[in-house]
């Protein structure tokens, strides 16, 4: 019998209390500049997320959304309102909350581009208060997880786009912090380097790690999120469950499978019904349907001696339930 | 796995700080060191204006005698442009790249990493200056005078300049153009600390103008004790070394503030990390 080796860890404190919520904020607000010019990033929002979830955050551009996950980090002072990480008040225990924060922020290299793969995670390392001891078996394991120990005596300006998205993710895991804030971390990567980054967000899930994700890449988020924050114009305006978000918005459209071809002469369906033929299977899509409707085409099949597979309430996807909570406002 | 839910340890106290200042000084010279190939010419540039300016002063000769008195004031004006070079153009690039923002997710206290971000600047200025001042005296066969008693002096001209950088870095996050000036700041310095022409010999005007610059009222003294034979007792006597400890007080607390105050305002607004 094989046994896994132990991930290497630092040594940890432990926090305030086995709370329920690792991150609370509470009447967090952010406003930029004053008077006349003062633009309100982040209206009043109260938000709680439970360890070992991912969190999706997600908004048009200009939402807030970053402003949010700075206001978590504690690079942007808020307005007002509470933001605490861990237990503790970002504002006022900065040093304790901040330990228990890894961070990859949009727009940003993150690491230094004239240091090499080792030397970032060395220095950050140490910058998140390691020593050097704590730091190799971590870093090690990092870099050989994420495919880059051969290349990590390499300065990190000669990878490739998604090479240097898992060195910034190597950072901010150096320090094994609980709480993983990933802005935009798909974003220009192919689909390979996109699988690896989506494949350690679950990885962090299962490890028991709160993930708050920012994306544009809404397919990411369906896939990867517990939870679904919709943020616009500062204000969140759905924070569901992402199973929640999908049956709420699941509208009364059926879809119904047939074994083999509909015979011509289906003009009893209701209008706008789709009917696609596809390799020995016929797709009914039918359009805000209501029960009795959805039995009278059921009966009309029948008596048409189609063979029935299944019948489905069609689900949107998360961009389609997104699109339409935009336009909405 | 088990589910993680702390946070690092890491120790408190004088062992942190030398570490961070120990991590920040090895990093600016892992950056310095990726930068090798264009460090060289850099350096080679840094002695050739040197020599050039004394051939001008010397009437087409270098003068023996003035070279240890003017070397000084070049080799502390090559520290002041490399920490202006760091503190502002430096800080600029961080502040573009995000790698500002990621120092400030330490659970460090952020004057600590001020002062962990200042020594690696001196670091660097320092070693540069070295490198330089070490080529020209063994190329040119320099005798430059060596006293203990300089070090006090020497430490003042340290103090100064690193509050001027605070004060150019600080500047240089509230008003981001300022990065585009730092060479005309660093000529400024080094036409007027007697780096390439004495103080002396300035019209009398730019002379008390020059007193001001970062480093001349240091240097001012480090030459009485270096080339004057005069004691540190003596320097006090004669307020020369008063003024300079007053100059570096003032320009350390100056800098020390507005490097503070655009931090802060830099987190209430958000302009430590790219726009």
């Amino acid at each position: 019998m094989s046994t896994q080796p132990a991930i290497p860890r630092p040594a940890r404190d432990l926090p305030p209390a086995t709370a329920a919520s690792v991150i609370e904020l509470c009447g967090l607000s952010k406003t930029y500049g004053r008077g006349r010019s003062a633009v309100t990033a982040v209206h009043p929002l109260t938000l709680t997320m439970e360890p070992g979830r991912v969190v999706g955050l997600l908004g048009p551009n200009g939402a807030g959304k970053t402003t949010v996950i700075k206001l978590i980090c504690g690079l942007v002072t808020p307005t007002s309102g509470v933001a605490r990480v861990g237990g503790y008040d970002v504002g006022r225990q900065r040093s304790r909350a901040v330990r228990q924060i890894g961070a990859v922020l949009e727009g940003s290299r993150n690491v230094y581009w004239s240091l090499s793969a080792w030397q970032n995670l060395l220095y950050f390392g140490r910058l998140k208060g390691l020593r050097g001891a704590e730091i190799r078996p971590r870093a090690e394991y990092l870099l050989r997880e994420l495919g880059l120990w051969e290349r990590r005596d390499q300065l990190v300006g000669g990878f490739s786009r998604g090479m240097q998205q898992k060195v910034a993710v190597s950072a901010a895991l150096i320090a094994d912090p609980p709480v993983v804030l990933l802005d935009e971390p798909t974003i220009g990567l192919d689909v390979e380097a996109a699988r690896t980054v989506k494949d350690w967000i679950a990885r962090l899930a299962r490890d028991g790690k709160t993930v708050v994700l920012t994306t544009h890449q809404l397919e990411v988020a369906q896939e990867l999120c517990d939870r679904v924050a919709i943020i616009q114009q500062g204000r969140i305006v759905v924070d569901l469950a992402t199973e929640d978000l999908l049956n709420r918005y699941a509208e009364d459209r059926y879809e119904i499978q047939l074994s083999g071809h509909l015979r011509p002469g289906d003009d009893a369906l209701p209008h706008g019904a789709q009917v696609r033929a596809e390799d020995g299977s016929t797709r009914i899509i039918l359009p805000s349907t209501d029960a009795t409707e959805l039995y009278s085409v059921l009966g009309y099949l029948r008596r048409r001696e189609a063979r029935l597979v299944s019948v489905s309430q069609v689900r949107p996807g998360l961009e389609e339930v997104f699109v339409r909570l935009v336009k909405e406002g | 796995m088990a589910m993680t839910s702390g946070a690092p340890a890491g120790a408190r106290g004088a062992p942190e700080v030398t570490r961070l200042l120990g991590n920040e000084t090895a990093k600016g010279l892992w950056i310095l060191w990726s930068h090798k190939v264009t460090l060289v010419p850099q350096l080679a540039l840094m002695a050739t204006t040197y020599l050039l300016f004394q051939a001008v002063l010397g009437g087409g000769h270098l003068v023996q005698a003035l070279l240890p008195v003017t070397l000084f004031a070049y080799l502390a004006y090559i520290v002041v442009y490399v920490a202006l070079l760091k503190m502002a153009a430096g800080l600029l690039e961080e502040v573009n790249t995000g790698t500002l923002e990621q120092t400030h997710l330490s659970p460090l206290p952020s004057w600590l990493l001020s002062v962990g971000r200042l020594s690696a600047v001196l670091a660097e200025g320092l070693l540069t200056a070295a490198a330089v001042g070490g080529g020209l005296v063994l190329a040119l066969r320099i005798q430059l005078p060596l006293r203990p008693a300089a070090l006090v002096p020497l430490a003042l001209i340290l103090a100064d300049i690193a509050g001027f950088a605070l004060l150019i870095g600080g500047l240089a996050l509230v008003v981001t153009s300022i990065g585009a000036i730092i060479h005309v700041i660093g000529s400024f310095v080094m036409f007027l600390n007697g780096g390439l022409v004495p103080v002396s010999v300035l019209p009398r005007g730019l002379e008390i103008a020059a007193r001001f610059v970062p480093t001349t009222l240091g240097l001012d003294a480090t030459r009485r004790v270096l080339f004057g034979h005069e004691t540190l007792a003596g320097t006090w006597g004669d307020h020369s070394l008063q003024w300079a400890l007053l100059h570096a007080i003032l320009m350390l607390a100056v800098g020390w503030a507005v490097y503070q105050a655009a931090i802060r305002r830099g987190l209430r607004e958000g302009r430590l990390g790219p726009q």
